[in-house]
């Protein structure tokens, strides 16, 4: 078999021709053999159709072009090539389509159950204190961009924060709450919560509301958020997400760092909405525990979404289950 | 005499390259990520492995668990960072002034390690380049651009260029870099040139005149700042489908916009860059021609991104390969003969101290 053999003193080589017989590799130049056991000799790793480098263990090298060759010697005498068994996976076409499957599963199952229950670990050992730091300040900064001071009377304000005190006064496992009124003609009727305990509801939620069970029935959907860290948990997930895309991309062009935007999209709103799903869970034991009839979740639900019919498809965009299958559950 | 032709070979294979990729992605999967070291090697060993001069190969040598250990040490280094400075928040800035200087001789230990492990009909490449150089040329020059409002930004890359192809050696060969600043200058000055041709015509389509698409544009965003709060996770309740609609389409705009540009800007910096650095390249008495062209290489991006979208990054391998190929085809090189270059192999190893430095040399790029 053709090969060139290198001194690996400078660049220029030898063409010689080689034979692999009686566990030996003969190298026939011009004037003489040469010999070397193939016990003394190493061979790469076959790759593609890259020519193949025999080292000779005294500084020479041989390069041989045709792979199945030395293959076929390596085989008869049982010597290792190398990843040969990557080779193997990485030239049959037929295990590409299990590849793909395997590769597609597994992460999948990983971001689905794996990252979830970690995030939940993680963030259900962190002490309280630490906990209520994260998001510190958001409630100033919103407060500057788009929360106005709250045009509610102060009888109503006090009339809700008692109803808030009874119904919270049982829950255990919770740092301190307090609730916070705001007027916000851009965010509409809404409620969210801080990790460190505050409530925080607009106006025009209050306003919408028939009764104050109503608006209890929201503020233990907040509650939900606040005992469960789901905050803590979105950024360890979503900080996961990250990390596992730019895996996956990472040794791609620049461009696709772009693409994964959608994906990842798509997967943090999916963990979004298994959070909201766990904080209805919750609200529905509070109003349970405290004798709130269970429609009163719906009703409130039914008039924010307007009757506005949501299909399953925008379902995966939003950060939220659609809005039908959430007050499904809250039927007495 | 006239120099003989040697024009650059590309035997990649797009089936071939994404089984591979795909086997790579699977078995990185499977052991946490420790493949990925392999996985890296594999990979840049079938780009150099098929692309050859004069019926010669390259070859890349580099050992994964020296990868292994770089990426291990960067990720530790990243959770340190995360607790001490979640912990400690005012000591960010020391940070970040160790990294300042940290940073060149990481780049400095990447590019030897990649340079080290790299030959061409069995002769090593190397990099032999001195901490303050990379310092000056890769911190201090274009951080001083700054003070110039940009206008030096082309010189300090320009510097980087010449000191990267200058410090580079094939054998005991090193290479030589001709070129002047004029033509960085000339590129830079272009490339922003056509940058606010484009602004200016996408504009000017959008009617200055009539204020209606600032209003527009105003009214979504306030909606953007409310959806993103709504889609915070604690809150009640998103409008998602009903208010974002309109955001998300002038969003999605914007965005398909800045990834046209990013994808110009660089396809045209590069080509010309690419071309210039090769076109007055020498080593010993070779030297080397490059002729990329600009919208072949654009038509090249674009093409590759809208496949890869279309098959969900399916295409990626293909997309790198393709990329690779067009460039590697307008790459030639001239000599007389390329057989009397002599390795440096035998004197480096005497070189004292080799394990430690063998220790050193990690590769920090993912």
């Amino acid at each position: 078999m053709k090969a060139k053999l290198f001194d690996k003193q400078s660049s220029g080589f030898d063409r010689v021709e080689i034979e692999i017989k009686e566990g030996a590799l003969h190298i026939k130049t011009a004037e003489h053999v040469s010999t070397y056991l193939l016990s003394e000799i190493t061979f790469s790793s076959r790759l593609g159709n890259m020519p193949r480098s025999i080292y000779l263990g005294d500084g020479k090298v041989c390069e041989c072009e045709d792979n199945d060759f030395i293959d076929k010697a390596l085989k008869e005498f049982k010597i290792d090539g190398g990843s040969g068994f990557i080779h193997h996976l990485e030239s049959n076409s037929i295990y590409i389509l299990p590849a793909l499957f395997i590769t597609i599963s597994v992460i999948f199952l990983f971001l689905k159950f794996v990252v979830p229950y970690s995030a939940e670990k993680i963030a259900s050992s962190i002490p309280q204190n630490i906990a209520s730091q994260v998001g510190q300040g958001s409630l100033e900064a919103l407060d500057k961009i788009i929360l106005k001071p709250t045009k509610l009377s102060k009888e109503k304000q006090e009339e809700l924060r008692s109803d808030f005190k009874k119904m919270t006064q049982s829950l255990q496992d919770l740092p301190p709450l307090a609730l916070h009124f705001r007027f916000s003609e851009e965010i509409g009727p809404n409620a969210f919560a801080l990790p460190d305990g505050s409530i925080i509801i607009t106006d025009q939620l209050v306003l919408l509301s028939k009764n104050n069970n109503e608006l209890l029935s929201i503020f233990a959907h907040e509650i939900g958020h606040i005992k469960n860290r789901h905050a803590i948990r979105m950024v360890l997930q979503n900080s996961a997400v990250l990390v596992i895309i730019a895996t996956l991309t990472g040794d791609a062009t620049t461009a696709s760092s772009v693409l994964s935007a959608l994906p990842t999209m798509l997967i943090e709103s999916s963990f979004s909405r298994e959070l909201e799903n766990e904080a209805d869970a919750y609200a529905l034991f509070v109003m349970k525990k405290n004798n709130i009839s269970l429609h009163h979740f719906a009703d409130i639900m039914t008039r924010l979404s307007d009757g506005y019919e949501e299909s399953k498809t925008q379902e995966y965009f939003s950060s939220h289950p659609i809005t039908s299958s959430r007050i499904s559950k809250f039927k007495d | 005499m006239q120099k003989q032709a040697h024009p650059i070979q590309f035997t990649g294979n797009g089936w071939e390259y994404f089984k591979i990729y795909f086997v790579n992605i699977m078995l990185s999967i499977l052991t946490l990520g420790i493949y990925s070291a392999w996985a890296k090697v594999r990979n840049k060993r079938y780009f150099y492995g098929h692309t050859s001069v004069a019926g010669n190969s390259f070859d890349y040598h580099a050992n994964p668990i020296q990868i292994l250990k770089g990426r291990v040490l960067v990720v530790a280094l990243l959770v340190i960072y995360q607790v001490v400075v979640g912990f400690t928040p005012l000591i960010a800035p020391v940070f970040s002034l160790i990294l300042l200087f940290a940073v060149p001789y990481f780049i400095m230990r990447a590019i030897k390690f990649n340079m080290q492990y790299s030959s061409h009909r069995h002769i090593r490449f190397n990099f032999i380049a001195e901490y303050p150089y990379i310092f000056f040329f890769y911190i201090i020059l274009p951080i001083s651009s700054i003070f110039t409002l940009g206008l030096s930004y082309p010189y300090a890359i320009y510097k980087q260029k010449q000191y990267l192809s200058n410090m580079s050696k094939y054998g005991d060969s090193y290479f030589r870099f001709n070129g002047t600043s004029g033509e960085f200058f000339l590129t830079y000055f272009l490339a922003t040139f056509l940058m606010i041709v484009l602004y200016a015509l996408i504009l000017s389509s959008f009617n200055l005149v009539d204020a209606q698409f600032f209003k527009d544009f105003a009214e979504a965003f306030q909606k953007g700042i409310k959806a993103s709060l709504e889609n915070n996770t604690t809150t009640l309740y998103a409008d998602d489908t009903k208010t974002n609609s309109q955001f998300i389409m002038i969003l999605g705009g914007i965005y398909a916009f800045f990834i046209f540009n990013i994808l110009l800007f660089s396809a045209f910096v590069n080509t010309r860059l690419t071309n210039y650095l090769f076109n007055n390249l020498e080593l010993a008495d070779i030297h080397f021609s490059s002729h990329i062209s600009f919208f072949h290489l654009l038509w090249i991006y674009i093409s590759n991104l809208v496949l890869i979208v279309l098959t969900m990054g399916l295409f990626i391998p293909w997309a790198k390969l393709r990329a690779v190929s067009y460039k590697l085809s307008c790459m030639s090189l001239f000599s007389n003969e390329l057989d009397s270059f002599i390795s440096q192999e035998s004197v480096k190893a005497n070189v004292l101290g080799e394990e430690f430095s063998d220790f050193l040399d990690i590769d920090i790029g993912f």
